[in-house]
Formats: C-alpha cells, sequence, structure tokens
C-alpha cells in the first residue's frame, strides 16, 4: 500500500504544480495585454456594479444607475451650472449666465458659445428647447420630468445661444434645477440630432454615446467601465482646462475590506476606508492621505411626534439634553471626523451664517449635554422613576421606545440608548433593512428612528424649511403639523419664497424657522461626520485641497459632478503634465516677442499721447489704433499660416497667446477712450 | 402501453409539475411578502442622487402603472403565469426598461462556468481522498486527512475568501483580486479572453474547493467502509483478485452511485450563483444579481433568478429519478 | 427487540470511537465555556468605552479590546453562549419537526406519504441562501426566538427525508410483525418499538440539524443580518471585518471567534462520524464496534 500512497502523494504534488504554472502562463498573457492601460496614466476608483451597463440614456432609471454608479456625471455629462460649496458662487459651465424678469415670471438662460458634442455637431439652444419639450411630453416617464411639467410652461429659442424660459408660476430659485450643487442637476441637455424622432423610454444611446463630456467610453461592462480623454473636448479650447489622467477606469472592487486591501497596495487611486483602518494602512503606506469635508447629511433622531409621552416638547427636549454627542463622536470614529451638531444643517458657511447663535442659547437642549436637567424635566412632568429604574408616565406608560435603525454595525444607537438608560429612558435596538427602514419612516410607523437630513439645503436654508410646508402634508405619509406655530410657519416659508437670502427681511424671516424648528423638535440633530476619502499618492498628486481652500469646488469625490475640476488639477508623479497649448516654434516665439514689442512701443507711444489729447491728437491717436490693429491683424495672420503645419494644439497655444495679447491691446485702447 | 416504466415516468413527472407549480408560487409570494416596496426604493435613489424630487408622487404612480403593482395580488398572480407561459420574463425595475432576460443571460454563463467546474472538481478530489482514507488502514494519515478538510469546510466561507484575497491576491501576488476577466480584454472567443477568464477564476474555484471538498469526502468514506463489510468483496478476494482491481471494480463503482446523485443534485443548485463567493471577488454572476434586485425590491428579477434555481433543482432531481432505475438494477420501477 | 445492550454497555461502545471522543473533546470544552463562563464575567466588561479601543492583549483584557473599547474575552463568551442556544433550539425545533413529518410520512404511506413527500420537496428545493435573506427582510423583527424559528425551517425537511426512510426500512421488520399479531395498539408500537431503534439516528440527525443552523447564523451574521442587538459569534466576525481586522492585522479580535466555530463544529461533525460508526450496523461490522 505504501507504494499507491508514494504514488497518490506524487500525483497530487504534480497536480498542484500543473495548477501553479498553468496560473504563471496565463498572467503571463494577461500582463502582456495589460500595458494597454499605462498605470501612470490612469486613475483608478472603485464603484458599484451596473446590471445593465449599456444603457447611457440618463434620463430613464437604468440610465440613472449607470450615471450614478461610474462617473458619468463628471466625465460624459455636464450641466448649465455648478456650485462651489465654500464661497458659495455658481460656476458656469454650459451655461454663462441666466437672467430673471422683474416679476420672476420667466428666466434667460444664456449659453456658451464653442461647445460641441463628442461627435462634432455643435451645442446650442435647439438641444436646450429639446430637453424641455421631451421632458415635459414624456412626463412623467423620465426622470424630472414632472419638475419640468410643474415649472415650466414654455421654451423659446431667442437666438442660437439664448433660451426664454417661461415659467408657470413665478419662482426665484428656477436656476437651481440647473445647477450641479453636489453631484449632479437635475435637468441636463441631451443632444436634439440623436434622440430626435427616438423613443426616450427605449432608447439606449449605445454604442457610441453622445456626451459633451471630456471622456468618452471605450469599455463598459457589468464591472468594469474604462473612458478615454477626448484631444477634442471643446473645454481644452474655451475653458482652458486639461483633464490630466489619460484613462479613468471605476472598477467594482467587491466588498469595502478588499477597497481597503486595494488602496494599500497602491492598486486604487482613491477610495473610502474606515477611519481607524486608513491610520493603520498609513503607516505602512505613506502614500496615502485622507481628503474630507462636512458631511451636507448630517445624523438625527428622528421622532414619532404622533405617540404618547413622546408627543409632549418637553419629553424630546430632556431626550435632546440626556445624548452625549462627543461619546456618539468617539464611538463613531473619534472627534478629527465626527462632530456633534446643534441643527438640521450641514457645517457650510452659507448656511451655518444662518444658524443664530442667540437662538441656539435659548433652545440650548440641542447645545449642551445635561442629563440631570433631562431628569428634572421628566419629574416636572409628573413621572416617575418605576423599580427598574425606567419612568413612568402618570397613566401607566412605561417610557420604553423602540429605536429604529438600519446600519448594521451600529455603534451610534448602542451609545444612545445607553445614555438614555441613564435617565430612566429605556431603548430597544430594531435592525431593519434599508429598504423596510425607508418603507417604515415614510409611513410614519416608527417611535424613534436613526435618520439623516437628506436634501438639508445646502444653498439656502429655505430648501430645508420649504420641505415642513404643510402643503406637503397627505393623508398617507403625515409630517406632523407643528402645533401650535404651523400658520406662522407656513406663512414666513412663502414669504421667503418670493425674496432673495440676501434680503434683510430674509434674515429675521430665518431666525424665527429655526426657532420653531427647534422648539418643535421632531428631529433631534446628534453629530456630522467629515465625509471623507482616502486618496493615494503614488501615481497623481496635487489633489486639491478640502474645505478653505479657494476654488476648492473641484473634489476627489469621483462620484461629484466636480471630479472632473480635480482631474485638471492633479499632476502626475511620473510623466510630465498635458498642457493645452504645446511649445510654440522658435520663430513663431521670435516673431511673436518681437511683435508684442513693437505693440508694447506703440501703447507707450499711445499713453504718451494721451497725456495730451486734442482733437488733433486725435487723428494720431486713430493712425495709431489702426497701426495696432494691422499689427494685431499680421500677427492672426502668421498664426493662420502655421495652422497647416502644426496640429490643432499648437495653434491653440498660438490663439491663446494671440487672443491673450490682442485683449491687451483693446483694453489699452478701451483705457485710450475712456475720459481720465 | 401499459409499462410498469411509463407509469412510472408519468408519476415521477406530475410529481415534478406539483412540487414545481408550488415552488413558483412561493417564488411569487416571498419578494412581495417582504416589506419596502420597489418603487420607493427608486424614489430614494433619485432622492439621494440629488437633493430631493418634487413630483415624485406622479413618477410614481406612473410607474405602479407599468409594472402592474396597482392590480390586488391575485390578478398579479395570474398576470405573472399568463406572462411564464409565454416565456416573458417581464421588465426590470430597477434598470427599466431592460427585460429581465437580458440581465438573466449576462450573468448565468459566469455562475454555471465557475460553479459548474468547482463543483465537478470538487467532487472528483472529495471521492478520490474518500477512496483513499476508507480503503487503507493508516489510522493517522486517514485522521489527518479527514481533520484538515472536515476543518477547512467549515469555516465560515467568507472569512475563509477574505483571508485567501489577502494573501494570495495583495500580499503575495499570484493571483488577480477580482473580476472575471482582465479590464482591458473585450468578451470574444479569442485565446487571449478565454486564458483570462481562467486565470480570473482560480482564485474564487480555489475558495469554493476548500470548502467543498469535505462534505464529499466524508459521505465517500462512509460509503466505502460500508462496503468493506460486504461479503461480495470477501468472495473476490478469495478468488484471487488484487487489492487495487477489487477497489476500483467493486468497492468504488458500487459507492460512486449515490455519489452521482448527489453530484446532479448540487449540479441543478449552482443556478443560484453562490453569493458571497461573487461579492467578494466582484464575479458577474447570478448571486449579485439577486443581491441586488433584493436591495431594489426588484420583484420581476427576484422572481426570475429563483424560478431559474428551483427549475434547475428539480429538473436535475427529475432525471435522476428517471435514470438511477436504469442504472442500478437493484431498484426497480415499481414503488415499495 | 429492544435493545440488548445496557447503559453502560453504550457508553463503552461510544468511548470506544476514536471519532466521538475527539469530537466530545472538541465540542464539551465550548459548551462549558459558553455556559459556565457568563457567571465569570461582569456585565460591565462590555459597556461602551469601558477601555481604551482597540488594546491588544493584556492582563486585564485576556484578549484584548473592540473598536469600541469593549472587553473580547467577555463578547466571546456571551455570542458563543447565544450561538449555541440559537444551535440548540433551532436543532431541537427543526428534528421535531423533521420527525413527526417524516415519522407520519413513513409509517402511514400511500397518499398522506405522497403529499407528505411533495411538501418536503417544495421546501428542498428553494435555494437556501435566497429564502433565508428574503425571509430576514420580511421578518422585521429578527429577535432571537424568530431567527431559531427561521433556521429551524431550514433543517427539518432533510430530517423529515431521512426519517422517513428510517421508519420505512423498520416497518417491514418482522419485529413489528410479531408486536402487532401480539396485540400492542399502534400507539404503544411506536413509543415501544420503533423510537428506541431511531434514538441514536435521532441524535445524529440532530447534530447534522444543529451544525447547519449554526452555520446558517453565522452566514448571515457575518454579512450583517444577525438578530438585532444580541452579540452572536456571526456578528463579532461581522464587526472584526468592518473595521478591517484583517488589514489592522487584530489577530486577537477575528481569531477567537473563528477557533471557537471550527471547535463547535468540528466537534458536532466528528460527534456524528462516531455515532455514526457505532450504530449503523454496516459500518459496525468493519469498525469492529
Amino acid at each position: 500500500m505504501s507504494s499507491k500512497s508514494l504514488k497518490f502523494s506524487l500525483t497530487i504534488t504534480a497536480a498542484m504544480a500543473l495548477i501553479l504554472l498553468c496560473s504563471e502562463m496565463l498572467s503571463m498573457v494577461n500582463n502582456v495585454s495589460a500595458q494597454v492601460y499605462p498605470r501612470e496614466e490612469t486613475i483608478i476608483v472603485p464603484y458599484r456594479r451596473v446590471s445593465d451597463p449599456t444603457f447611457y440614456n440618463f434620463y430613464m432609471p437604468a440610465g440613472a444607475w449607470v450615471l450614478a454608479s461610474r462617473g458619468g456625471r463628471a466625465l460624459l455629462q455636464e450641466y448649465f451650472f455648478s456650485y462651489d460649496i465654500v464661497t458659495g458662487k455658481l460656476i458656469p459651465e454650459l451655461a454663462t449666465g441666466y437672467e430673471y424678469e422683474r416679476d420672476f415670471s420667466a428666466m434667460k438662460l444664456y449659453l456658451r458659445r464653442g461647445v460641441t458634442w463628442n461627435d462634432g455637431v455643435p451645442f446650442t439652444s435647439k438641444d436646450v428647447v429639446f430637453t424641455f419639450n421631451l421632458l415635459k411630453e414624456w412626463a412623467p416617464k423620465l426622470c424630472y420630468s414632472t419638475l419640468v411639467k410643474k415649472w415650466v410652461k414654455e421654451v423659446v429659442a431667442l437666438d442660437d445661444y439664448t433660451v426664454l424660459i417661461k415659467f408657470t408660476k413665478p419662482t426665484a430659485r428656477f436656476h437651481w434645477l440647473l445647477t450641479a450643487i453636489i453631484c449632479a442637476a437635475k435637468i441636463y441637455p441631451i443632444p436634439e440630432h440623436v434622440f430626435k424622432g427616438k423613443d426616450p423610454t427605449k432608447f439606449r444611446n449605445w454604442p457610441n454615446p453622445v456626451f459633451t463630456g471630456p471622456y468618452r467610453v471605450i469599455k463598459s461592462d457589468a464591472d468594469v467601465a474604462v473612458f478615454e480623454r477626448r484631444d477634442d473636448w471643446w473645454g481644452i479650447k474655451v475653458l482652458g482646462l486639461m483633464p490630466q489622467p489619460k484613462y479613468v477606469i471605476y472598477k467594482n472592487i467587491g466588498t469595502a475590506e478588499k477597497v481597503a486591501m486595494a488602496l494599500e497596495k497602491n492598486e486604487l487611486d482613491l477610495g473610502d476606508m474606515d477611519y481607524s483602518v486608513y491610520l493603520a494602512a498609513r503607516e505602512k503606506n505613506p502614500y496615502l492621505k485622507m481628503w474630507g469635508i462636512p458631511t451636507p447629511c448630517n445624523w438625527l433622531v428622528d421622532v414619532n411626534v404622533l405617540k404618547y409621552p413622546l408627543n409632549i416638547p418637553e419629553v424630546r427636549y430632556a431626550i435632546s439634553y440626556a445624548i452625549n454627542r462627543t461619546k456618539v463622536a468617539e464611538v463613531m470614529g473619534g472627534l478629527e471626523v465626527v462632530t456633534p451638531v446643534s441643527t438640521c444643517f450641514p457645517l457650510y458657511p452659507s448656511v451655518q451664517k444662518f444658524v443664530f447663535s442667540d437662538v441656539l442659547s435659548k433652545c440650548d437642549w440641542v447645545l449642551r449635554y445635561d442629563p440631570d436637567r433631562s431628569i428634572k424635566l421628566l419629574e416636572d412632568l409628573g413621572f416617575k422613576r418605576g423599580p427598574d429604574g425606567i419612568f413612568v408616565t402618570p397613566n401607566g406608560t412605561r417610557l420604553s421606545f423602540e429605536y429604529l435603525t438600519y446600519s448594521e454595525p451600529d455603534p451610534m444607537a448602542l451609545a444612545i440608548r445607553d445614555d438614555l438608560k441613564k435617565i430612566g429612558i429605556e431603548i430597544t435596538i430594531h435592525r431593519v433593512d434599508k429598504a423596510v427602514w425607508e418603507d417604515l419612516m415614510r409611513k410614519g410607523q416608527y417611535e424613534l428612528a436613526f435618520n439623516y437630513a437628506s436634501s438639508p439645503g445646502i444653498v439656502s436654508p429655505y430648501d430645508w424649511y420649504k420641505k415642513f410646508h404643510s402643503e406637503l402634508y397627505s393623508p398617507e405619509t403625515p409630517y406632523y403639523k407643528m402645533n401650535p406655530w404651523q400658520e406662522e410657519y407656513d406663512k414666513l416659508v412663502d414669504r421667503l419664497a418670493t425674496m432673495r437670502d440676501t434680503d434683510p427681511e430674509a434674515a429675521g424671516i430665518y431666525k424665527r424657522l429655526l426657532e420653531i424648528r427647534l422648539r418643535f423638535l421632531r428631529k433631534i440633530p446628534v453629530a456630522a461626520r467629515f465625509e471623507f476619502i482616502i486618496i493615494n499618492e503614488k501615481y497623481w498628486t496635487n489633489w486639491p485641497a478640502p474645505m478653505g481652500y479657494p476654488g476648492a469646488y473641484a473634489t476627489p469625490q469621483w462620484w461629484w459632478h466636480k471630479f472632473i475640476y480635480a482631474l485638471c488639477h492633479i499632476r502626475s508623479k511620473v510623466k510630465a503634465p498635458t498642457l493645452p497649448p504645446k511649445e510654440i516654434p522658435e520663430e513663431i516665439k521670435k516673431s511673436i516677442e518681437e511683435l508684442s514689442a513693437k505693440i508694447d512701443k506703440v501703447s507707450e507711444e499711445l499713453s504718451a499721447k494721451i497725456a495730451k489729447v486734442t482733437p488733433a491728437g486725435y487723428e494720431e491717436l486713430k493712425a495709431t489704433v489702426a497701426k495696432l490693429k494691422s499689427s494685431t491683424e499680421e500677427l492672426s495672420e502668421k498664426v493662420e499660416s502655421f495652422s497647416a503645419a502644426i496640429d490643432r494644439a499648437n495653434m491653440l497655444g498660438y490663439a491663446g497667446v494671440g487672443i491673450g495679447i490682442i485683449a491687451i491691446v483693446i483694453a489699452i485702447i478701451a483705457i485710450a477712450r475712456k475720459p481720465s | 402501453m401499459e409499462s410498469p416504466i411509463l407509469r412510472y415516468i408519468i408519476k415521477r413527472f406530475i410529481n415534478f409539475i406539483i412540487v414545481a407549480f408550488g415552488a413558483i408560487t412561493i417564488n411569487f409570494a416571498l419578494p412581495r411578502l417582504m416589506p419596502g416596496d420597489p418603487l420607493a426604493a427608486m424614489l430614494m435613489e433619485m432622492e439621494t442622487l440629488s437633493e430631493g424630487v418634487e413630483g415624485g408622487k406622479e413618477i410614481i404612480e406612473y410607474y405602479v402603472k407599468e409594472f402592474g403593482l396597482d392590480k390586488d395580488i391575485f390578478t398579479q398572480y395570474v398576470c405573472y403565469l399568463k406572462q411564464l407561459l409565454s416565456g416573458d420574463l417581464g421588465p426590470s425595475i430597477m434598470a427599466y426598461p431592460t427585460p429581465v432576460q437580458d440581465l438573466l443571460a449576462k450573468v448565468i454563463p459566469w455562475s454555471i462556468g465557475l460553479l459548474l467546474t468547482t463543483t465537478i472538481l470538487s467532487w472528483i478530489i472529495g471521492n478520490v481522498l474518500g477512496v483513499f482514507v476508507g480503503w487503507s488502514k493508516k489510522r493517522r494519515l486517514n485522521g489527518i486527512i479527514t481533520v484538515v478538510s472536515l476543518g477547512f469546510s467549515v469555516i465560515p466561507y467568507y472569512i475563509l475568501a477574505l483571508i485567501l484575497v489577502f494573501l494570495f491576491a495583495y500580499e503575495i501576488r499570484i493571483f488577480p483580486s477580482g473580476g472575471g476577466y482582465a479590464i482591458n480584454i473585450n468578451p470574444s472567443l479569442t485565446l487571449e479572453f478565454i486564458a483570462s477568464v481562467l486565470y480570473h477564476s482560480l482564485l474564487p474555484a480555489l475558495s469554493i474547493l476548500l470548502v467543498a471538498v469535505g462534505g464529499w469526502l466524508i459521505s465517500m468514506r462512509s460509503l466505502i467502509v460500508s462496503i468493506l463489510g460486504e461479503d461480495y468483496l470477501l468472495f473476490a478476494e478469495a478468488k484471487g483478485l488484487k487489492k487495487n482491481v477489487i477497489m476500483m471494480r467493486y468497492a468504488f463503482r458500487n459507492a460512486l452511485l449515490p455519489q452521482v446523485t448527489g453530484l446532479a443534485l448540487s449540479l441543478g443548485g449552482i443556478v443560484s450563483g453562490a453569493l458571497l463567493t461573487e461579492q467578494i471577488f466582484a464575479y458577474p454572476g447570478v448571486g449579485t444579481l439577486f443581491f441586488d434586485a433584493f436591495r431594489y425590491r426588484d420583484y420581476n428579477v427576484m422572481q426570475a433568478v429563483l424560478l431559474f434555481a428551483t427549475l434547475g433543482t428539480l429538473g436535475a432531481a427529475f432525471i435522476i429519478d428517471i435514470l438511477y432505475p436504469l442504472v442500478d438494477p437493484r431498484i426497480c420501477y415499481e414503488e415499495g | 427487540m429492544k435493545s440488548d445492550k445496557s447503559r453502560t454497555q453504550h457508553l463503552k461502545m461510544l468511548l470506544r470511537s476514536k471519532s466521538f471522543v475527539a469530537g466530545i473533546c472538541m465540542f464539551v470544552p465550548m459548551l462549558l465555556l459558553g455556559f459556565l463562563g457568563p457567571l465569570f464575567i461582569s456585565p460591565d466588561r462590555i459597556k461602551i468605552l469601558a477601555y481604551p479601543k482597540e488594546l491588544p492583549p493584556s492582563l486585564e483584557n485576556p484578549l484584548g479590546t473592540d473598536i469600541i473599547g469593549r472587553d473580547i474575552l467577555a463578547q466571546l463568551i456571551l455570542s458563543l453562549r447565544l450561538s449555541l442556544l440559537l444551535g440548540i433550539f433551532a436543532g431541537g425545533i427543526g428534528i421535531a419537526i423533521g420527525t413527526i413529518i417524516g415519522f407520519i410520512a413513513g409509517y402511514k404511506g400511500g397518499l398522506i406519504d405522497d403529499a407528505l413527500r411533495n411538501i418536503t420537496d417544495i421546501f428542498l428545493v428553494i435555494p437556501t441562501w435566497c429564502f433565508v435573506v428574503v425571509i430576514s427582510a420580511y421578518i422585521a423583527r429578527l429577535t432571537v426566538p424568530m431567527l431559531a424559528l427561521l433556521l429551524a425551517s431550514l433543517s427539518w425537511p432533510g430530517t423529515a427525508r431521512r426519517i422517513r426512510s428510517q421508519v420505512m426500512s423498520l416497518r417491514e421488520r418482522p419485529f413489528i410483525d410479531l408486536a402487532r399479531i401480539s396485540g400492542e395498539r399502534d400507539t404503544e408500537i411506536i413509543f415501544k418499538e420503533i423510537l428506541p431503534n431511531l434514538l441514536p439516528y435521532l441524535g445524529m440527525c440532530f447534530a447534522g440539524a444543529m451544525t447547519g443552523a449554526m452555520m446558517a447564523e453565522v452566514g448571515l451574521g457575518i454579512i450583517g443580518l444577525g438578530p438585532e442587538e444580541s452579540c452572536t459569534l456571526g456578528i463579532m466576525i461581522h464587526w472584526a471585518t468592518y473595521y478591517g481586522a484583517i488589514v489592522k492585522g487584530l489577530w486577537w479580535w477575528l481569531l477567537p471567534p473563528i477557533i471557537c466555530i471550527i471547535f463547535v463544529f468540528l466537534g458536532l461533525n466528528l460527534i456524528n462520524i462516531g455515532l455514526d460508526e457505532i450504530y449503523n450496523p454496516r459500518l459496525r461490522k468493519v469498525t469492529g464496534l
């Protein structure tokens, strides 16, 4: 038998050796073809998988999934405006500006010139008109089409680059629907020449999806999407922006643990990690860096104010006093990344200036941790502690509630449970699936629940306050009337709809609204975590710095729209940066220098002449201007003459320089024309 | 012609239909009895993506009608059966308007490919080892092999897979960390693509193998050991046949039959995919599709996956029931 | 034909099987740890932030602390107890239902047998994990008793099938006919003749059902679908992997629950194999027990 077992073990060893050998050969096969995406020209980011990866019509749910899952918002789709959270300014992209009529019954939208779709067709107002009409016609089948149907009466193209949008009701806030505030905007243009005559609920926009963005899709599978930079993107010329990575890959890595491993092994450039994991991984891999901004969605405890005894405001205040927000911050990641908050508003300057500290000190239950005060409030109501330490109301109800949550694990729930136990309120944690949680929240079938402030009004607190206007109440989804303040609240919100936040009256209204909300306290604010991501700087560096940095609207969050700005900002550590204008040949440089020297001289003469301008001198002035004009024409001719021999990138460079020089000259002329 | 074979086949077929019908009904009812509904999930997705949706109610109303969710559950059931008989699995809710067939067609080949090979491989290895362990008299070696393979089979699969990935894909880079094939190759029938697929399936296959071998080994071992006491083996030895020949021709063959049954039954279940494997290795299989559908409460996709899985198992069992008596002459077609 | 061996002889037989002994040596310490252990630990050790976060093993915390400052050894003991309880209850309920159904099907035969067999097949055919994941969402409140019921519903078809085939083979034996002729009623036959012969078989089914239930619970816990608010072995492993114990190298958090799981399952499986060796008549001839 021993020879048999020997033979047996030999066979097994041989088989394993064979398997390893095969895998080596296969890996070589893989590596040979892996040269196609050179690592130093690629950015790899992790994201979810998509069940139907060839649906690029973003107005249908399948397309919306594709859009959300793989950088469509940053790399393919462009929006009319974008928004800088830090400064509160609007960034024009496909549109350069907007203008409301005096009575806010219509809005003019000015489109940018020079934008083209990726098949070369120019982007004009007919695309915008087509989009709006399509959305109106096909409502409610397309995403967000109901918004268009509700607000837009008619859309007219005044010329190729101006669109007039007439509203059904006056509004001062329509342009926010066209702005990518965080991730994406609700309404964006689609190409008329592609979608015309097709059924938008079935059309896939595939293969070769048509967008205006700087990348094109070269591969789209369920787990991987690869994008390649287009060198004919309009933004290179018009905006001077050049996205640095040639390839961007959105890959489905698997579970969160694998993302952490991949980041640590430099296989990803961006990713998510738990904060403690990041601290440990950073020791092993010094390339890792953290980038964060305060989350737009604060964490809250949502209270069902229809249930006794939670319907008594003092009970809610007692709960709020009892929550030790600092401890919650500790267990949810530590104070470096989690901050206790007092309102539902995110920690962005644009909304924080409407959080008035005098109101907060009046309603200090969201500010202080004071469990003794909680106990006193409950005792003042006539509740008594039972033998097990839990308060009982006069009519016999025990203060024992269910806390609904969906996260697993949920240290915050455990911390809150311990805190409330100390003041005599017992909660049992009831964890459900997220879809179930959403359902129960919507139907109001809960007692206490974890919630986050979704769509909290990043641009203006008005967006948050208007959610509690009584016109949004419905029998199936009670929004809980704020007795006794609901009427006053409604009136104030209606007033706000007609004014801008910068109006002097608005501040007073916001103060009163904040006070009402804090006194009603249906949502108890707890903490806000930094929404942070981990950057791996092995291949790419110069990522934009977080909040506070001027122009920090470039975010490396790869599922936000503004990721594209981050891609223009970064630099490769291995290769030289790709700059829009190429090196200008020596002779051209020399002639440009000569000409600019000439122009300098002429402008000096001009300014000397301006000092003593007389009617006679005016003729001289005209002659000088004519000379300047001919010089610049000469310059542009020179530039034109080389365009045939040099490729477009060079020409853009000259054009840029030339335009710059012309701009200087025109500025000088303008100064010359003004009475000094 | 009233032959016992025909009667048997018909009886088995009727059983098949009854059980299939029962399973289909349960598959229909289960997703719909779950709390949470698909359009709330869709609405929530739209809300978080872009800061709130006004007019969401009309969108929901339209889609409710479109998916027939406004009718009561019995009407929906009847519609479902009608659709099923005409071969239409309906549109997917989460990836509307893509039909469910398309989504399934994309993922089934991967599940079948990975699980077919690993099931057969683990069956072969398990049986070979089981024969060895059952036949040989080396107590200690037997004990070690049994305990080791049993030990692997009880480690929670998720942990085993994670540790394997950590060790072999990240620390020592022999295998790729995930995906079905390399990212720069397009699916086509080229040698490159097939090689890439094979290479990427090695680590998932290894993780499944380690866990599955134990079960086959134990069952084969007990079968071999029970056969060892049979009289005909003693007779064969008395006749003068060599030990190896006895093992191969008599013991192994007889023990093989129940194992083949087991193999066929587990093959029937591969259509349901291996969820954890696919999650960890980002493998594009049926399990992840089901999980996504579960998250979005996409009734149509969930029903379709469950349907295929149950039909697979039932079909395999039915075929075995028919073929088994042919193979094993001891079992006759009459009942009892 | 009652069993012709007395209790002590049974015990001696059991102890002669190496697999059985090995299994007992692995399983019983876990039982003791799980049920006697909680008497030695104070509940303060698992309060949040009772200790600093993520400490390595020390005298104060023999297995260190986890991400929110709870002592890991105390957690391990409590999780072990809960997991074992779940396994025992789920296994018990499972084989109770399975035995009743299998018994009726095997004993009565005919149409009842057909109907029960079809029902059993329907449950066998639904893919397990699909069923479990879906049901876990359906039961809005996944408390420990509900989870036990859910897990039991997975193990009863297997038991039912096996018990049915055993009962069917036993039914044809001559001693049953003898009992019937000598005037024993049906219930007497069931309890005095058939059941004692089934007992070792039931023991094996119970070990199998318990293993199955615990494995399902651990599997669910690891992906986050464990019973609420309590701590089981699966949930402990889930926390460990969620907070990156592998990447951070926190073996003292990740390994102990896994080792406990391996001991429990391996122990139960070896007990099963041992019982099979002793009571399966075909195997007995060979192994000489």
